[in-house]
């Protein structure tokens, strides 16, 4: 968290055009009833859970994405209070988040691994009291399969998969990553190559 | 469809467009399932995958990928328990800050921004409606990736009782049970080690506490004398004060980790949500979130072998949060542990073996103090097995004629076959309050009876004694003692029948024997089962029950449940073996025999487990009587045998069909939750 440039003349108001997909009675309604501070919150819910399970999966700690996200958020609040624009405020705080995570995922390599779960084989409960025990077996099978077939991926397959997941178009997702639409799709598609064939494994 | 995903991918490495390979390649299927194509080519795709099943197929197996995808990351993310309600708080907390420390925007600021406001809007109304419908587009495809992927749920009680039952069975694995219990608990930066020896029956327990440094690092001794004086007083406060609100939130700061207390303070709850998660390597977690009491949500973590509860997180609704992580456990006898480490003696010795309570209690026990502790001296007879017919009587209210106190005590009498049985009892019943002990072997009771003669109690005792023994007599000998308005059975003819089926079955005389000696047993036990819940529904009527606790409530279910279990299974094997040497009779041809008891018709289901009970005792006797008699040495006999093979087999047809009923009854919180 460095120290973000601090606020000047155009403070936050060009959010509300960004937010307006969101809270479209501000623009139309001249009226500011939500501050920026609420503005952050509203986000802060809406976005919390899809970035926890994006960052889990790129095997950040669970402290961690706790962390990342709520830093994520703070810097969005200077960004935007300083007068930042964003036209993609989702994409933005992914890609922030993003970093801080693999930024973390680094430092942490030299410290061991500290989210073992990831390593591990994904066990389905056995005490799932499921009407349909058949149906309980070929999921965890599924489940295993895939879990097998995505650990065989690089990171940047994974990352792709899983921002993809998270509804981003590829154009978004060259963004956030930092590279082109076309390696985007190549990435994804081979990734999803790469699942099918294990799927019929 | 394996073998055309084959064989298009090798058809359509190449050429992509050309009319000699009309598939489409997969790379397209996925642009297209993914909406990246432009508008006129994903016109294309879906109208050939309208007309090429091949690449329908294929297209499929690409959308299976994703969904799995999908899934697999939601199994990820939820094994990671569900998102911290106190986050938010600490989020918002921080955000006001920054808020603050940045300042608010000046008035001229917000004109300026006003304007550039409506001037984006009238200039951007058209990328910003694009930019909408790509969000919903987003969230859409969202909605249908993830909607029919969702982790099935094990309820929150279902949990709870396995770890309960199963703590239960690891306590009962040892005589005497000491719980050692290390413990990591960490209350925002501070964080302490606890290591606790719980001795069961002395109901007395060690709390060592070590106070660790930030980093979870033991450091006794460690570090100045002075920091860790004030480390230590920071820590008792913090202790206290997490102490209290596991109070009022009805937890057990003594036991964190308790099952039956989490269950508690759960099932207290009006308004909660609950969350079953598997937390990858054989862990599940318990996610219980509500607005109601002071604690936030809490997550309790069992691992699945054994359904034992490994740690737990509370959080606060004041954003504090307590951590409480098990670092070892295990159930000890206390022979194996050495008693130093308890600084205080076990509420009462073994030495009092001699029927007089040494140590009078402290202070006059309430009702519901008596009624606590002639649960657990219940629980700690039924441990010991002597709750199936011995002659072990517990009374209240007795004022101990021996004894210098006069406080109202829960007094358990009865006569043992042997001191070493004697000493196992007095063992188990150590140290519960208001409990006066009066066992003897039967030696003494002989010695005794001759010298106070005209002792009172000794009057009771005998009473006692012999009600008791009548029972212990039939199950010991499966008397074949009919009861009054019974026709005598007897059983010569099926006797003989029998035994022909008998030896047919198994040539071999011990083999023979083996078999009536199993099923004999069988039905014995079942009776001692049945006898004991009898006992219990006389004691626990609904007043009763009323005095009770909670917790002791869910004992009293946890023992009846135990009796009928055991009861439940005795007479489903007692009936397969019998099935084995009697022809098979459907019992529902059979007419209603005159020797049950009119009113063991009455189908009207009744929902309570004492009406069961009520039920289920004369027919477990008939049970009993009957297997005794043809297959007993009682050398009975008349011409009314095949009536006794009826009647057996009517009867256990229908004590099988009983119990699951009865199960079913006191499976659930049948008592706690009224």
């Amino acid at each position: 968290m460095g120290n973000a440039p601090l606020g000047h003349e155009m403070c936050g108001h060009v959010l509300d055009l960004d937010l307006s997909a969101r809270a479209t009675v501000l623009g139309q309604e001249g009226q500011r009833t939500l501050k920026l501070e609420d503005q952050i919150t509203q986000l802060f819910d809406e976005l919390r859970q899809p970035m926890r399970r994006y960052l889990l999966c790129l095997n950040v700690s669970p402290m961690e994405t706790e962390e990342i996200i709520q830093d994520t958020f703070l810097r969005l609040f200077r960004h935007l209070h300083s007068g930042g624009r964003e036209d993609n405020l989702r994409g933005w705080i992914f890609r922030v988040a993003h970093n801080i995570g693999i930024n973390e995922l680094k430092r942490r390599k030299y410290l061991g691994p500290s989210n073992p779960r990831q390593g591990g084989d994904l066990t389905i409960l056995s005490i799932d009291p499921a009407p349909n025990p058949e149906e309980l077996l070929l999921r965890k099978e599924r489940m295993v399969r895939t879990h097998a077939a995505i650990s065989a991926l690089s990171g940047r397959q994974k990352q792709c998969l899983y921002l993809r997941a998270e509804g981003f178009r590829y154009r978004e997702i060259a963004e956030l990553l930092g590279v082109t639409v076309s390696t985007v799709a190549e990435l994804l598609h081979r990734a999803i190559k790469k699942l099918t064939k294990e799927s019929n494994a | 469809m394996r073998k055309t995903a084959e064989s298009r991918s090798e058809s359509s490495a190449g050429n992509k467009k050309s009319d000699e390979n009309p598939h489409l390649s997969d790379e397209k299927l996925l642009f297209a399932l993914d909406g990246e194509l432009a508008a006129g080519e994903s016109a294309q795709v879906k109208s050939h995958l309208q007309a090429c099943w091949s690449c329908r197929a294929r297209s499929e197996q690409i959308e299976d990928a994703i969904a799995s995808v999908v899934e697999y990351r939601d199994l990820l993310a939820t094994s990671f328990g569900p998102i911290s309600t106190s986050g938010r708080a600490k989020f918002v907390m921080q955000l006001q800050q920054l808020s603050r420390s940045v300042g608010n925007p000046t008035l001229k600021s917000r004109i300026v921004g006003t304007l550039r406001t409506l001037q984006a809007f009238s200039k951007g109304a058209l990328p910003r409606q694009a930019a909408i419908s790509g969000l919903v587009m987003a969230t859409l495809l969202l909605l249908f990736f993830a909607r029919p992927w969702k982790v099935r749920n094990v309820s929150a009680n279902q949990l709870l009782e396995k770890a309960q039952v199963s703590e239960v069975r690891a306590l009962h694995s040892v005589t005497r049970p000491v719980v050692y219990q290390k413990l990591s608990i960490r209350i925002g930066d501070e964080a302490v080690t606890r290591t606790i020896y719980r001795d069961l029956e002395g109901v007395r327990q060690t709390d060592r506490v070590d106070v660790s440094g930030r980093t979870g690092e033991p450091s006794k001794g460690v570090g100045s004398p002075a920091e860790l004086q004030k480390r230590s007083e920071s820590m008792q406060s913090a202790r206290n004060e997490i102490e209290q609100t596991f109070l009022q939130a009805h937890l057990n700061w003594q036991d964190p980790l308790s099952a039956e207390t989490y269950k508690d303070w759960h099932n207290n709850l009006d308004e909660k949500h609950d969350q079953v998660s598997l937390t990858g390597n054989d862990l599940v977690t318990l996610t219980t979130i509500t607005d109601e009491g002071p604690i936030a949500e809490a997550r309790l973590t069992f691992r699945t072998p054994d359904f034992h509860q490994i740690a737990a997180i509370l959080l606060l609704h004041d954003a504090r949060q307590v951590e409480v992580t098990e670092l070892g456990w295990n159930v000890f006898p206390l022979e194996a542990v050495d008693p130093a480490i308890f600084s205080t003696e076990p509420m009462r010795p073994l030495e009092v073996a001699h029927s007089v309570n040494l140590v009078p209690p402290p202070s006059s026990p309430t009702d519901a103090e008596l009624a606590e502790s002639e649960l657990q001296a219940r629980i700690a007879i039924h441990a010991e097995g002597a709750d199936l017919g011995e002659q072990i009587e517990l009374d209240r209210d007795v004022p101990a004629p021996r004894s210098s106190s006069r406080e109202r005590s829960v007094v358990v009498r009865g006569i043992v076959s042997t001191l070493e049985r004697k000493n196992g009892l007095l063992a188990g019943l150590q140290g519960i309050p208001h409990v006066q002990l009066r066992l003897q072997t039967v030696e003494e009771a002989a010695t005794q009876q001759n010298a106070v003669a005209a002792d009172q109690t000794v009057g009771l005792e005998n009473q006692v004694t012999q009600e008791a023994l009548v029972l212990e007599s039939r199950v010991a000998s499966a008397s074949v003692e009919a009861r009054p308005n019974e026709p005598p059975a007897s059983a010569f003819k099926s006797r003989q029948a029998l035994e022909q089926q008998l030896e047919e079955r198994y040539p071999k005389a011990e083999d023979r024997s083996a078999f009536i000696n199993g099923v004999v047993e069988l039905v014995q036990d079942a009776l001692a089962q049945a006898w004991a819940l009898r006992r219990l529904r006389d004691h626990y009527g609904p007043e009763t029950v009323a005095q009770l606790s909670r917790g002791s409530r869910q004992t009293l279910e946890l023992l009846i449940r135990d009796h009928v279990l055991v009861l439940r299974q005795n007479v489903d094997e007692a009936r397969d073996m019998v099935a084995t040497i009697v022809s098979p009779e459907p019992a529902a041809e059979v007419p209603g025999p005159s020797n049950v008891n009119a009113s063991m018709f009455s189908t009207a289901p009744v929902n309570d487990w004492r009406y069961n009970v009520t039920e289920l005792f004369p027919e477990v006797q008939v049970v009993n009587e009957n297997i005794a008699a043809l297959l007993g040495e009682s050398g009975r006999t008349t011409s009314e045998g095949q009536t006794l093979v009826h009647d057996l087999q009517l009867t256990l047809a229908k004590l099988y069909a009983q119990l699951p009923e009865l199960y079913q009854h006191v499976s659930g919180p049948f008592l706690s939750g009224l």
